[in-house]
């Protein structure tokens, strides 16, 4: 309970002379002369009933009326279990209000409701206590965090933005969707702008959230959740391996995997389930005639104690492992090879950056576009230049959506004629020796900070890229560029002035070099998409096609408008960050060169997202910054009524004894 | 001065002119008067024959009756005349009490003077019938008894010593005098002063009697007459309406008494009503009645109540 004039407590001091009062009547019988004194009978425990006090009931009253009176005079106010806006100082507000629709959120509470509909219902009560000239924003905290609804006065459009939220098997983004509620509110006019994390806050790195100036109501979504999930199915020609995450032993008890065809029929024994990975065996009739096909799915059982707070992730689509997002890798192991083992410098990098990619090494660049089709990103080392029917496919390629890059070395000086380095410059570089030693420390391009660890290559050559080639990321220490990059159509071309052996330069063994493959692989992600992805990256598609869900509905698509290398605006890309996991079918209008017109891609859990409880030190923050978003419900009209009728008995009492004396006197007289 | 009038001017408005008064003993009197007297004479009711005694009036030798018996027979008539009225006011400290209640207290009745009305009015109502008029008033300091006369005069002083009683207020609270009234010898001086015959209106709470001064009260009754006493009581004497812890003070005795009022009520009634039930059965024992009078009845009710005796048998 909270006062809004606490001093005027002071008055329940008051409260001091009723009983003053009663204890001075108690203190002396009231002298009565009376004619007929001979015939009253003396009490002999009249002197033991002075002492007590009388009309104890009355004196209560009294004690209580200045008491309430003292109340009212403060004005108190109590939280509630409903949500309610804190108002620091009176004025309206502008709140943004982060819902986590992660897929933790799907488990359901102790009051049969998932946790996102109990966040729902806290931001509706949130909403129900706005007042006029407050404004609010809702962040979704799914990975990708985006935003909902932007900042707006308009009640009505928040509230109902509110209802189209969906479940959903995102991981959890709660940095960057509080970034993006600050973002929002930053040029909000009000003072008071509170962030409303309603969220489980089932994260692993509760440490690098930043909460200042974020209230964290509970508002019952912190329970211990139960939950056995199927992460995935991989299959192969003979089995299926189930990856099975479970928060606890009781979640897992007596429960068994199965395979289950497209029609919904047992494919197969059902099989015991594991913490880890179950392998599935498919039967034998199954592996010669009838492969394993996408359109399978493995079940989970239902728990048979009721240990099992989400539901949806108890089926998982087979997928194949060969969805996920491919590179190709045209490197020479004789140039660009390790010292220590078998495989490329390019290919350890890659692999090392644990993107979850598939690296296909090529023997020769393909000369046709579509076999180009299945990789989302190319890596060529030290190339001597591309024949036309090689640039003519990287350039199809590229136009829609690949992303290539190229690392210029020795190979420039023995360009056989015909070749050329189009479409990744314009012009023809060369390979020519240098006195600079990488980039200057005091000046990181554009890549990022980390092309300042390009300092000391020891280069004795480098390739000499044109200023005209594209956007420059990085620059050697004298001013040319090391990495530049231009686009064609939806794809992306970047060009390297050194190559990746370390032969050459140390070019390879600096964490710019991650850096730069990270890029690559991230632009190729948003622009070609992996086939299999976590739910919620995105998936840049074609703005024909159609995308459907696993239960067959239309994903909304999105356009992402790039920043050209150039400053210029370039042509927008379609995208979809598939909300729940599963098979997706992506329906193109004409044919892409294959017999099929649809292709699929599949959007695969992530692990930690439906184990991970809500951690300790956020629920432990939440509780102390919760209070100031339950409701604080004035009582002063509750405490008057209280008040009014605590003084209506007092006069009734009053009254009452006062009648009672009369009616006494009446009756029986004539 | 009296809380809201003079008591002549309350006297006017009681409603005693029609009023007489009765009683079931015959008067004694030898003036004519109202009353039916126990001689008989020279009346014009028959009352009956009695043999003759030499010395009788011959006007009342009953001829046909010695023409048919050869007896000598006296015709006899019954006589009217009139009768002897006493008053006695009690106007001791506890008559003076008005009752507790906070509202009006200065209008409100006292004991005394509802006495006091009640006595000018039977004294106005004997005066009417041509009856003696005596009084008897008694306060803690002094008692005076005036016989019973006959007449305008005589009323008149009555009513004057009334009035200077009426007056005569004492302070409220009235403050003890710590002089207990012997009222076994105010009785017996009352009972020497009242000749045969008469009636005596006793107007006290009689809250202070005695079980001996009950007796005395009761032996007035004797030498045919009529004893016939009001009990005046405010309302808070008869109810008792009184509640937590309180210290009562005897306005004559000064006594004090520290009790629970809600808890000794029904004991406090039934002391009262044993202490009224022995007057009520000494007095009917001997003839005579007691009225209790509260005061928010009307006066008038009273009055009719005391004048009209129990019976209603003329006399």
């Amino acid at each position: 309970m909270s006062f809004l004039l606490p001093l005027a407590l002071l008055v329940g001091l008051f409260a001091v002379f009723p009983l003053l009062a009663h204890a001075l009547r108690r203190g002396q019988a009231k002298p009565l002369p009376f004619p007929a004194t001979r015939l009253v009978p003396s009490r002999t425990t009249s002197a033991r009933q002075r002492h007590r006090i009388e009309d104890k009931l009355l004196l209560l009253l009294r004690i209580l009326l200045i008491l309430c009176l003292a109340l009212l005079a403060a004005s108190p106010f109590v939280k509630c279990s409903r949500l309610s806006l804190s108002r620091t100082d009176g004025a309206s507000v502008a709140a943004a209000l982060v819902i986590d629709d992660s897929a933790s959120m799907r488990a359901r509470t102790s009051d049969g409701s998932t946790r996102l509909e109990a966040a729902i219902r806290g931001a509706t009560q949130l909403l129900g206590t706005a007042r006029s000239g407050d404004s609010f924003s809702i962040v979704l905290a799914g990975y990708p965090a985006r935003v909902l609804t932007s900042t707006t006065t308009e009640l009505s459009s928040v509230k109902e933005s509110l209802t189209t939220i969906q479940p959903s098997d995102r991981r959890t983004d709660l940095q960057a969707a509080l970034e993006l509620a600050r973002s929002l509110q930053r040029d909000a006019p009000q003072s008071d702008r509170p962030i409303v994390l309603l969220s489980d806050l089932s994260v692993a790195d509760a440490n690098s959230l930043d909460l200042a100036g974020v209230v964290l109501p509970e508002a019952g979504l912190r329970e211990p959740m139960k939950n056995c999930a199927l992460v995935s199915a991989m299959r192969s020609p003979e089995a299926v391996q189930a990856e099975i995450a479970c928060t606890g032993e009781n979640a897992l008890a007596g429960r068994k995997v199965q395979l289950f065809d497209a029609q919904g029929e047992p494919v197969g024994p059902p099989v015991d389930a594991g913490d880890g990975a179950v392998r599935i065996p498919a039967p034998k009739h199954l592996e010669k005639k009838k492969p394993v096909k996408l359109a399978h799915e493995v079940r989970l059982s239902p728990s048979e104690a009721g240990a099992d707070d989400i539901e949806s992730d108890d089926r998982c689509a087979v997928i194949d492992n060969s969805t996920a997002l491919t590179v190709g890798l045209r490197a020479d192991q004789g140039k660009a090879g390790l010292k220590t083992g078998a495989g490329t410098v390019l290919q350890a990098a890659i692999e090392a950056l644990d993107r979850g990619v598939r690296v296909h090494a090529l023997s020769l660049l393909p000369e046709d576009p579509q076999e180009l089709e299945p990789f989302g990103a190319l890596v060529v080392d030290d190339p001597s230049g591309f024949v036309p029917e090689v640039r003519d496919a990287l350039s199809s390629w590229t136009q829609r959506g690949g992303v290539a890059v190229v690392f210029l070395g020795p190979g420039i000086s023995q360009t056989p004629l015909g070749s050329d380095f189009t479409p990744f410059l314009n012009s023809s570089p060369s390979w020519s020796k240098t006195d600079s030693d990488g980039t200057d420390p005091k000046k990181p391009g554009a890549l990022g900070p980390l092309s300042a660890t390009w300092n000391e290559l020891g280069v004795r050559s480098r390739a000499q890229i044109q200023e005209d080639d594209g956007q420059v990321l990085a620059r050697w220490d004298d001013g040319a560029p090391l990495v530049a990059q231009r686009s064609l159509g939806r794809g992306l071309l970047v060009s390297v002035a050194l190559p990746s052996s370390v032969d050459e330069s140390d070019l390879a063994l600096r964490p710019a070099f991650l850096e730069l493959l990270d890029y690559v692989i991230s632009e190729a992600a948003i622009r070609k998409g992996a086939q299999a992805t976590l739910v919620g990256e995105r998936w840049s598609v074609e703005p024909s096609v159609t995308v459907r869900g696993p239960e067959g509905d239309i994903i909304e698509k999105h356009s992402f408008g790039f920043e050209t290398p150039d400053s210029a605006p370039r042509a927008e890309l379609d995208y979809v960050e598939p909300p729940v996991a599963g098979v997706y079918r992506l329906e193109h209008p004409g044919s892409l060169g294959g017999s099929s017109n649809v292709s699929t891609r599949i959007a695969i859990r992530d692990l930690k997202e439906h184990v991970s409880q809500p951690s300790d030190a956020l629920v432990q923050a939440g509780a102390k910054r919760q209070a100031s978003t339950l409701a604080q419900v004035g009582i002063s009209r509750e405490i008057a009524l209280l008040t009014l009728i605590l003084g209506a008995i007092e006069l009734a009492f009053r009254v009452l004894s006062r009648s009672r004396r009369g009616s006494l006197l009446q009756q029986g007289v004539s | 001065m009296p809380p809201f009038s003079s008591l002549r001017s309350r006297l006017a408005k009681t409603g005693q002119a029609r009023l007489t008064v009765r009683a079931r003993e015959l008067a004694s009197g030898w003036a004519a008067g109202s009353h039916r007297a126990e001689r008989k004479g020279s009346g014009v009711e028959f009352a009956g024959h009695r043999a003759y005694t030499p010395g009788d009036d011959l006007r009342h030798l009953d001829r046909h009756a010695l023409l048919r018996h050869k007896q000598l027979l006296v015709r006899e008539f019954f006589t009217d005349t009139e009768r002897s009225i006493h008053l006695v006011v009690d106007a001791t400290a506890s008559m003076h009490y008005r009752g507790q209640r906070e509202d009006a207290k200065e209008s409100r009745e006292s004991k005394v003077e509802r006495g006091l009305l009640l006595a000018a009015a039977l004294a106005f109502v004997a005066r009417q019938s041509g009856d003696l008029v005596g009084l008897t008033w008694v306060t803690d300091e002094r008692e005076m008894t005036r016989k019973a006369r006959v007449g305008h005069e005589a009323f008149e002083q009555v009513l004057h010593e009334l009035v200077a009683l009426d007056e005569a207020q004492l302070p409220d609270p009235p403050v003890a005098s710590r002089r207990p009234v012997d009222w076994s010898a105010v009785f017996s001086r009352i009972g020497a002063a009242v000749p045969r015959g008469g009636i005596i209106f006793v107007l006290s709470d009689l809250l202070d009697l005695d079980p001996d001064a009950s007796r005395s009260l009761a032996a007035l009754c004797t030498r045919k007459r009529t004893v016939r006493a009001a009990q005046i009581l405010t309302p808070e004497e008869v109810q008792f309406p009184f509640d937590g812890a309180l210290r009562f003070i005897d306005p004559e005795s000064g006594q004090e008494i520290e009790t629970d009022g809600g808890h000794v009520r029904a004991e406090y009634r039934a002391s009262l009503e044993r202490l009224t039930k022995q007057v009520r059965d000494d007095l009917l024992s001997q003839g005579g009645s007691l009225h209790r009078v509260v005061l928010d009845g009307p006066a008038e009710d009273a009055l009719r109540a005391l004048a009209g005796g129990t019976t209603g048998a003329r006399s």
